[in-house]
């Protein structure tokens, strides 16, 4: 089998070989470097390979347990795995049972047994290269998990599906004012203190839900979170269930948010509203009582102007009709009203106007 | 509509005003109606409660009881059946004073000064013809 061309380094992948016997290190040598690979070198004792770890890294290590010196083989890939994550195969004569388990505990990428069989080292190696490529992927991804939490501003709580707190993000100690190691281990409820007893239910029962049905929260729920400060703080709670791929629920991711800016300004806006409100009820309140006003005014002056008139236009029609009169009498009398209907006329106009003027202004 | 049924006079007049009065009183008695004058509201009232009248003339502005409480309060007193032709008669033309008049009870709104042809028009409406023909002059 070829190296795998998705590996990360460009070059042949290089293999050390941790061997104390020449012959058989040369003849895995040759294996390797027929299927592709580079032998970066090959040592016989444990403090050979931490010498040449130190200052290059292969990308395999092919160990036997035996080795020269007092560490074997199994010691010096427990000091790989701690200190520099390269993946290990052990290729060995040793087959019982405490080996392997203390070979197992250092979590090697393949168990070989002697003597080589060419085919199976090289399907071995190719795995455990892909393997360790993937194993490496998931540590970036999870160096990224850390680093995204490490930033959020809003605080991350994780929790198992018993609801007992795993891990902290930093923002979320802040605003609980508790480090990760006090909060480990103990139910979310004991470490949310909200501050009424009917936040506490609430949260309580959206916990419940979360966790037993994987419910999803629509909108986050909004309380007092007792936190570092003493007071109470204005704060989003969510709450979300962490599903394994078979849908069970693995445990709860829980979100604050810090809103104490965001209720203070939606209440000055309140505050704001309801004095722009009474401003213009106390505008149009004067604005109405100016109308009135005027009204009052108006209906005063069409009273005014027209009494005066009563007589004259009443009057002078009486008399232009009365046969009694003379014809010259009653002419008179009729142009005296007509004059009278033009005055009231003009008033009228002149009132209608007046009115017409006023704004539109009915509460 | 002059039977003997029908009490002899018809309108009642209500106006604080003495030369005001004179006049529509005696333009009512030109077009051949009686008529019975009241000073204010309350005497108005008293009046009206002693006598059906078939149309009341009401000033809006009086002492005691002015032309819109007058209204409203023999409305509350009617009978089922029973109805006053109430016409409101004032120098305010304003449209918020006929509104108010209409919101009252009121039936229809004269202007001072009145002049004959629309007065004529306004008794032929609510009273038919004059019961008596002593009216004077053509209008």
């Amino acid at each position: 089998m070829r190296p795998d061309a998705t590996n990360h380094s460009v070059a042949a992948p290089r293999v050390l070989i941790v061997e104390d016997d020449a012959q058989v290190a040369q003849e895995i040598s040759l294996i390797l470097e027929g299927a592709g690979y580079q032998v970066s070198a090959r040592v016989a004792s444990a403090a050979a390979a931490l010498e040449l770890l130190a200052g290059s890294r292969p990308d395999a290590v092919l160990l036997d347990i035996v080795l020269e010196g007092d560490v074997d083989g199994i010691a010096l890939a427990e000091q790989i795995r701690l200190h520099y994550q390269i993946p290990v195969l052990f290729l060995t004569v040793r087959s019982d049972l405490a080996h392997r388990a203390r070979a197992l505990a250092t979590d090697p990428y393949a168990y070989l047994m002697k003597p080589v069989d060419a085919q199976a080292l090289c399907t071995a190696l190719a795995m455990a290269l892909h393997n360790a490529e993937r194993d490496r992927q998931l540590r970036d991804n999870q160096r990224w998990l850390t680093a995204v939490l490490s930033s959020l501003h809003e605080g991350v709580i994780m929790a198992d599906k018993q609801g007992r707190i795993s891990a902290l993000n930093r923002a979320a100690e802040v605003l609980l004012g508790r480090a990760t190691e006090q909060v480990a281990g103990q139910p979310l409820a004991s470490v949310l203190v909200l501050e009424s007893p009917a936040q506490m239910r609430q949260l309580e029962a959206i916990l419940t839900r979360v966790i037993h049905f994987a419910e999803v929260m629509r909108e986050p729920l909004e309380v007092g979170l007792q936190g570092s400060g003493g007071v109470p703080r204005p704060t989003a709670i969510a709450l979300a269930a962490v599903t394994q791929e078979q849908g069970a629920v693995a445990g709860v991711v829980v979100s604050l948010l810090d809103i104490a800016a965001q209720v203070d300004a939606r209440q000055r806006l309140e505050n704001l509203n309801a004095e722009l409100e009474a401003r213009v009820a106390q505008r149009t309140a004067a604005l109405q009582q100016a109308s009135a006003a005027k009204n009052r005014f108006l209906g005063e002056m069409s009273h005014e102007l027209r009494t005066p008139l009563i007589p004259v236009v009443a009057y002078s029609e009486l008399m232009a009709l009365d046969p009694s009169l003379s014809a010259d009498t009653r002419s008179m009398a009729r142009e005296m009203l007509a004059s009278g209907e033009h005055l009231l006329g003009l008033i009228g106009q002149l009132l209608a106007a007046s009115e017409n003027d006023q704004p539109p202004l009915k509460p | 509509m002059s039977t003997p049924d029908h009490p002899a006079v018809d309108i009642l007049v209500a106006e604080d005003h003495p030369l005001n009065l004179k006049i529509i009183l005696r333009q009512i008695a030109l077009l051949g109606y009686r008529a019975d004058a009241a000073a204010d509201g309350a005497l108005a009232l008293e009046r009206w409660r002693q006598h059906p009248y078939r149309l009341l003339l009401t000033d809006l502005h009086m002492p005691n009881m002015d032309g819109y409480e007058l209204a409203a309060a023999i409305r509350r007193e009617e009978a089922a059946g029973q109805h006053t032709a109430i016409v409101a008669y004032s120098a305010n033309v304003l449209q918020q004073d006929q509104a108010r008049c209409r919101a009252v009870g009121m039936d229809d709104y004269l202007a001072k000064p009145v002049q004959m042809p629309r007065l004529k028009a306004l008794f032929a409406q609510w009273l038919g013809a004059p019961p008596e023909a002593c009216g004077r002059g053509e209008v």
